[in-house]
């Protein structure tokens, strides 16, 4: 089976903590063999990465594992294991996997649970072998596997070949973002507070000042969200940027780890702009950029509306640079401010490359960055920011102080 | 108690040496915290460069003695280095025993798991300039945010420059933003090392004079601040070696005695010229010396491969359906039409701006337009020695002529393209007397 979702909404939590249930109920009974699409990068790691984690629960010998065979031969030999048609017995009642009597490893009923991670990733591995194998096994009860899968494409299925498709059993869960801002509260608030009974189940001893403290706690935290107007608006930007509690619980770590003991005489928590945030965009570099390295971007993103072409090098920006420059320097002789200085075409050059070492420029032919026999000046590049946006960031000033005056340049033609 | 009373001290001590980087310290702080308290799985530092970031981490881990791996990414040619570094670096540090390498990033979360899986102290893996990486793809990045998330005991501390959005491929990390230092900020920075005045007559180093020198400094790192460094270099390092290059220099009147330390202005007056220039912003290798021409960097090329040179410039900047308005021999007629030509098609209202063709870089041609061309602009009968070929071949590897295309070089579709800028083509054709100005298209 299959569980979607997007990312941050709590599918190998839930998939974890069904196993670890699954674990309480039937100890020994079954094995866990978890892959991940980003370690796994193809089949042949997988392979021994599944053959290390069945040797490592079963304790098989370090020595029957397969050092240096090939894949062939690793496949049969976990096929092997795995599929023991004749004794196979009937599926428990209790979970969803059957249980197996295993003579490779002693005498103990196990079945497996796959866990592949990042599934869609298993699905780019050239002709699916894996799924492919472990969707055959589980599909003809060969032997009894469940193999769960949990990614964030919503189409996963579709990329599957057609005879790993037909295997398949269709089985999917999605998990969805809270759908309302009070769910996403409830979330955050599971988090945040204290939980009154697991409490008090671990800490014997605690007094009642302890108590009494994480009661203050839980009803300050509830009050915040009820009263105040800072973080009630702190709430309802994340939630409306991206639902992910991650980013909420990102936020208050800086608070939290102000706080003191000695919270009740004095509860201080309130959430300035989350600190500790993923950058908006790559505009927020444009705040260190030099002016020269600033004029250059506005001079060949202007030159993208200009010429109508999405390209450029730096002999084009180069010029209309000097242009912009000329202009303001006739602009500026007769009101007397002394700005935007002609930098040499050295200079320039030096900006032009850092430009495109921070990746607001990037090249327009694929491996382009090694010029391809073009000489530095002529190599053609891309600019990654529109000039709108520029725009708008010198306007807000956000892209470094006293530059607002850059921003005609982004308007005028 | 004692160990709670360490960070205060710790801070205060790294906000003294590194000045302006509060805020970031104080994340740290907080992310990284001591071996009781818990951290995220993984951390990204992001900034431009000589914002302190490695400098700030690095201290701050050596200050609360927590146990971490450093790994410069940018060194690691292959990814398999790149595992095989981190596994040798952790097993090291954490004092495990060193079994067998670690080739891919399965490999290295196993063998992590395994050295971590006994220690009950955090440990950082920090992973320097990781946007350096020659072989690093997204996924290999996402893997090794990951590993965080498997192993509790490991914390992944990422560094780059540029952050991209969902760069790990998870819920969001937190990340530390090390903000471009401000003029005051880095000048403040500045005033850490003060330079010496070398003065002449002097008996005794007074505190009097360290005040004025401190006075003069920061005077001179705000002008220099002004007139070049928010222009072109930012990075506190760059203002930094600007800076002492120029002070040597600029307070040499006052050393001799000249002037004051107090009238600055007047000082400043007197090297205008020197925040002027250029010289101090570009790094040169070789110094430049004044006078000599820059043009002196030339070949001495032969007769012919000097035509051949100007010939492949003008195919290169040229519009091929003009060359039988520049190259035909009875050249009235050429001039004429050239000029009824040129009026044709810029008379439609253009709606975009024409680029200038010698903007656009060179364009690749074909070796028969070189030759034509070629035949067109020499003066005179090419004498039957000479062996053109040949003298083409040995442009190509001088590198003035480019294969354009990856065809082999014998074959007739192969296209060819001129490596040389205007200012060199022009002297080349000065040397033989030859108008190149006359043949450039518009």
């Amino acid at each position: 089976m299959l569980i979607i979702g997007a990312r941050g909404t709590g599918k190998t939590t839930l998939l974890e903590s069904a196993i670890s249930d699954l674990t309480e109920e039937h100890k020994g009974e079954f094995l866990t063999v978890r892959l991940n699409g980003f370690f796994q990068m193809d089949d042949k790691i997988a392979l021994r990465e599944i053959w290390r984690q069945l040797g490592v629960e079963m304790e098989l010998d370090e020595r029957d594992q397969p050092k240096t065979t090939n894949f062939a031969d690793t496949l049969s030999s976990i096929l092997a294991i795995l599929s023991h048609p004749d004794e196979l017995r009937e599926p428990d009642e209790e979970g969803e996997e059957p249980a197996e009597q295993d003579p490779s490893s002693t005498t103990t009923t196990l079945s497996v649970i796959f866990v592949l991670e990042e599934f869609d990733l298993f699905a780019t591995h050239p002709r699916q072998t894996l799924l492919y194998n472990l969707f055959d096994i589980a599909q003809s009860r060969k032997a009894p596997i469940a193999v769960i899968g949990t990614t964030t494409r919503i189409d996963v299925v579709e990329s599957l070949e057609k005879r790993v498709k037909s295997r398949f059993s269709h089985r999917t869960v999605h998990l969805k973002n809270p759908p309302t801002l009070k769910g996403f509260w409830e979330i955050c608030k599971e988090g945040l507070g204290v939980d009154m009974d697991e409490v008090d189940s671990e800490i014997n001893g605690s007094s009642d000042e302890d108590r009494r403290c994480f009661e203050a706690w839980n009803s300050h935290i509830e009050d915040l969200y009820k009263n105040d107007k800072q973080f009630q608006r702190h709430l309802r930007r994340i939630y409306a940027q991206n639902k992910d509690p991650k980013s909420f619980f990102n936020s208050c770590i800086l608070p939290l780890s102000s706080l003191t003991t000695s919270f009740p005489t004095g509860p201080s928590f309130s959430l300035p702009t989350n600190q500790l945030g993923e950058p908006d965009s790559i505009l927020s570099t444009l705040d260190g950029l030099t002016d020269l390295e600033l004029t250059l971007l506005i001079a060949a993103a202007r030159l993208d509306i200009i010429s109508d072409t999405d390209t450029c090098n730096f002999q084009m920006a180069y010029s209309e640079y000097t242009a912009l420059t000329s202009t303001l320097k006739v602009a500026s002789s007769t009101t007397g401010v002394t700005a935007g200085r002609l930098w040499s075409k050295e200079v320039a050059l030096g900006a032009w490359e850092r430009l495109a070492e921070y990746e607001l420029l990037v090249p327009a032919v694929i491996g382009g960055g090694s010029g391809g026999g073009v000489s530095r000046e002529g190599r053609m590049w891309r600019v990654e920011v529109g000039l709108a946006e520029i725009g708008k960031c010198l306007e807000m000033g956000r892209a470094g102080v006293g530059r607002a005056g850059l921003g005609k340049w982004c308007k005028e033609m | 108690m004692a160990d709670e009373m360490l960070p205060a001290e710790l801070l205060t001590a790294l906000n003294e040496q590194f000045p302006c980087r509060a805020p970031q310290i104080r994340r740290l702080a907080a992310l990284v915290g001591t071996d009781e308290t818990p951290s995220p799985p993984s951390i990204v530092l992001h900034g431009l460069e000589a914002t302190g970031k490695t400098t700030v981490l690095r201290t701050f881990l050596d200050g609360v003695r927590a146990s971490y791996t450093w790994i410069a990414c940018h060194e690691c040619v292959t990814v398999r280095q790149l595992m095989e570094r981190i596994s040798a670096g952790v097993t090291e540090n954490v004092g495990g025993v060193d079994a067998g390498r670690a080739g891919d990033v399965c490999a290295l979360g196993v063998k992590l798991s395994g050295a971590l899986s006994g220690v009950e102290r955090k440990h950082f893996l920090v992973l320097d300039r990781v946007d350096r990486t020659k072989e690093g793809s997204s996924v290999l990045l996402a893997a090794l945010g990951r590993l965080g998330e498997m192993i509790p005991s490991l914390t992944v501390i990422f560094i780059l420059s540029v952050p991209k959005p969902r760069l790990l491929s998870s819920a969001e990390p937190p990340h530390i933003h090390f903000a471009p230092y401000t003029k005051e900020e880095s000048i403040k920075i500045l005033s850490k090392y003060v330079r010496r005045i070398p003065f002449q007559d002097i008996e005794e180093y007074t505190e009097e004079d360290a005040k004025e020198e401190l006075y003069v400094w920061q005077k001179f790192c705000g002008t220099v601040w002004d007139s070049l460094a928010k222009g072109t270099a930012r990075g506190i390092v760059q203002f930094r070696a600007i800076v002492d290059e120029m002070w040597e220099p600029f307070v040499k009147p006052i050393a001799e005695g000249k002037y004051g330390t107090r009238n600055y202005s007047s000082l400043y007056l007197l090297h205008k010229e020197m925040f002027r220039q250029e010289t101090n912003v570009i790094d040169v290798v070789v110094p430049v010396v004044t006078g000599e021409k820059a043009v002196a960097k030339m070949h001495d090329l032969p007769y012919y491969s000097k035509f051949l040179l100007c010939a492949a410039y003008l195919a290169s900047y040229n519009p091929a359906r003009q060359d039988a308005v520049f190259f035909m021999k009875s050249a009235d007629f050429g001039r004429k039409k050239r000029r009824g030509g040129a009026t044709g098609p810029t008379k439609r209202t253009a709606k975009n701006r024409k680029i200038h063709r010698r903007l656009l870089g060179p364009q690749a041609f074909p070796l028969e337009r070189l030759q034509a061309i070629f035949a067109g602009i020499l003066p005179h009968r090419i004498s039957s020695s000479a062996d053109i070929q040949t003298q083409i071949a040995t442009l190509t590897s001088l590198r003035l002529l480019t294969k354009a295309s990856a065809t082999d070089v014998l074959e007739a579709s192969t296209k060819w393209r001129v490596n040389a800028g205007w200012d060199y083509i022009r002297h080349v054709a000065r040397s033989v007397k030859f108008d190149i100005e006359d043949f450039i298209a518009e």
